[in-house]
């Protein structure tokens, strides 16, 4: 799907020690430049820490009026997905969107262009590849993130930091917070445990105007 | 099915060594409360240029509230209420009006939308909708303020925030630039005492449920495949003494 199809596993065979070592090489070479593999946030925002930011510009434009985003572009890591509206779940998280490829909305933070923390969330994969925010981890403090409102209108915004947070210890007060000037908030998963079969944390990518 | 993440091997690496970094969150719901939010935007027509946020938590009937304001009226108390009852929204520039011959929205005009006032989010004293809205002496003052109180609303009111239906409104603007209250928009239409401007609605928000926690945002499938296939090239590496190059390799891969 998305393009991002694996390619067969390669056989092994084991012969002399140099072939052994030849294999390995190339094995980890093929694994290492899959086009499959998830993008990693930057390393200085792993472990909770983040990337310290300067604060947004105070009292700048007036905001847009209300119009929910329907999609969002980001081209320098290639993610391109439609956005639909979402919930919570019955514990209070953001819902996610059924449709994997698909980001969410979360319909309780304003609209993009608006004032205030606009909340975008997004599976980084399904069960069975990529998903909408698989590239999300490729991003850079800098980079463009483009969001195309129901009323036509785009709204750009620049990332200003990456945080991975570990979920048993989520920020949400900071994560969540309403902001007075236009701010996005996108999370997706990261952190893979295998032996639990399960993401341990939360990226979370912060834009503003 | 072979699929590769030095990503996750990176990000394990380096999480490894410092998992109690991140600040302590006490989960929305922790205490069996409700916790809102609100960005508070200007009210159009009205010639504002402020802005804010609030934050609610709501216990039973007792609400905690914080409101941060800024850029509105300097040195003029601004009334502010939680209103209820109506679209829970905050209104259009459609709904605004021609008053004393000028394009603005008076408190009237958006009733239809963030609905009758349900408490007064006075400083000391009185809270309730019917006696204490436009005790002027009991409100916030200047600019930029930050409020915080704890106070009881009647239950219409805490349904109404707990079904994400009410809506912050801070009060008085400045329609003519002038620096004071006047007369320019005609008398309010809350109380003909005062004029229009010191009851004109300034900044509105929404109060929406806060999420709570980190999302569920991955099925892993793009990892299964990938730990077999470095395991693989791993164990294969350890044997040829090269695990170093491994973590390396994985730790630089983005
Ligand atoms: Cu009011």
């Amino acid at each position: 799907m998305n393009g991002f199809r694996p390619r067969g596993r390669r056989s092994v065979h084991t012969a002399t020690a140099i072939a052994f070592t030849t294999t390995a090489l190339a094995l980890l070479a093929e694994v290492a430049l899959s086009p499959s593999a998830p993008p990693a946030p930057p390393e200085s925002v792993l472990a909770g820490r983040s990337d310290p930011s300067r604060e947004p510009p105070q009292g700048s434009a007036q905001p847009l009026p209300a119009s929910r985003p329907e999609h969002i572009d980001i081209p320098e890591v290639g993610l391109s997905a439609k956005i639909v509206p979402v919930g919570t779940t019955a514990d209070g998280a953001i819902a996610m969107p059924k449709d994997a490829d698909r980001a969410g909305w979360y319909n309780g933070s304003p609209t993009p262009g608006e004032y205030g923390n606009t909340l975008v969330v997004g599976h980084l994969d399904s069960a069975n590849g990529p998903a909408a925010f698989y590239r999300l981890g490729a991003l850079r403090k800098g980079d463009r993130i483009s969001l195309t409102r129901q009323d036509g209108t785009r709204v750009g915004f620049t990332v200003t930091r990456m945080a991975v947070h570990p979920k048993g210890d989520f920020p949400s007060r900071s994560v969540y917070a309403p902001t007075s000037q236009p701010q996005l908030t996108l999370i997706t998963c990261a952190d893979w445990d295998d032996s639990q079969q399960r993401y341990r944390a939360n990226l979370v990518v912060t834009g503003h105007l | 099915m072979q699929k590769a993440t030095p990503a996750a091997i990176a990000v394990l690496t380096v999480i490894a060594g410092g998992t109690a970094l991140a600040p302590a969150a006490l989960a929305a719901d922790e205490t069996g409360g409700n916790s809102l939010h609100a960005t508070l935007s200007p009210v159009p027509t009205n010639k504002v240029t402020g802005s804010g946020t609030a934050t609610v938590h709501l216990q039973g009937h007792e609400a905690t509230i914080t409101i941060k304001t800024q850029g509105l009226l300097a040195d003029a108390p601004h009334a502010q209420h939680f209103h209820i009852g109506a679209k829970g929204q905050c209104p259009p520039a459609s709904a605004a009006k021609k008053h004393n011959g000028s394009l603005s929205m008076n408190t009237t005009d958006g009733l239809p939308f963030y609905g009758k006032i349900g408490a007064s989010l006075t400083t000391t004293g009185d809270t309730s909708a019917s006696h204490a809205a436009l005790a002027v002496d009991r409100f916030p003052k200047g600019a930029s303020y930050t409020y915080h109180r704890t106070l009881t609303v009647d239950e219409e009111t805490a349904t109404s925030l707990r079904s994400d239906n009410a809506v912050v409104v801070v009060h008085g603007i400045d329609y003519n630039g002038n620096g004071k209250y006047d007369n320019n928009l005609g008398p309010s239409d809350l109380d003909a005492t005062l004029p229009s401007e010191a009851t004109n609605p300034a900044l509105c928000g929404p109060l929406k449920t806060a999420p709570a926690g980190a999302v569920a945002g991955g099925m892993g499938g793009t990892q299964d495949g990938d730990t077999m296939a470095l395991t693989a090239a791993g164990g294969l590496l350890v044997a040829a003494g090269g695990v170093m190059y491994l973590r390396r390799r994985g730790i630089r891969q983005n």
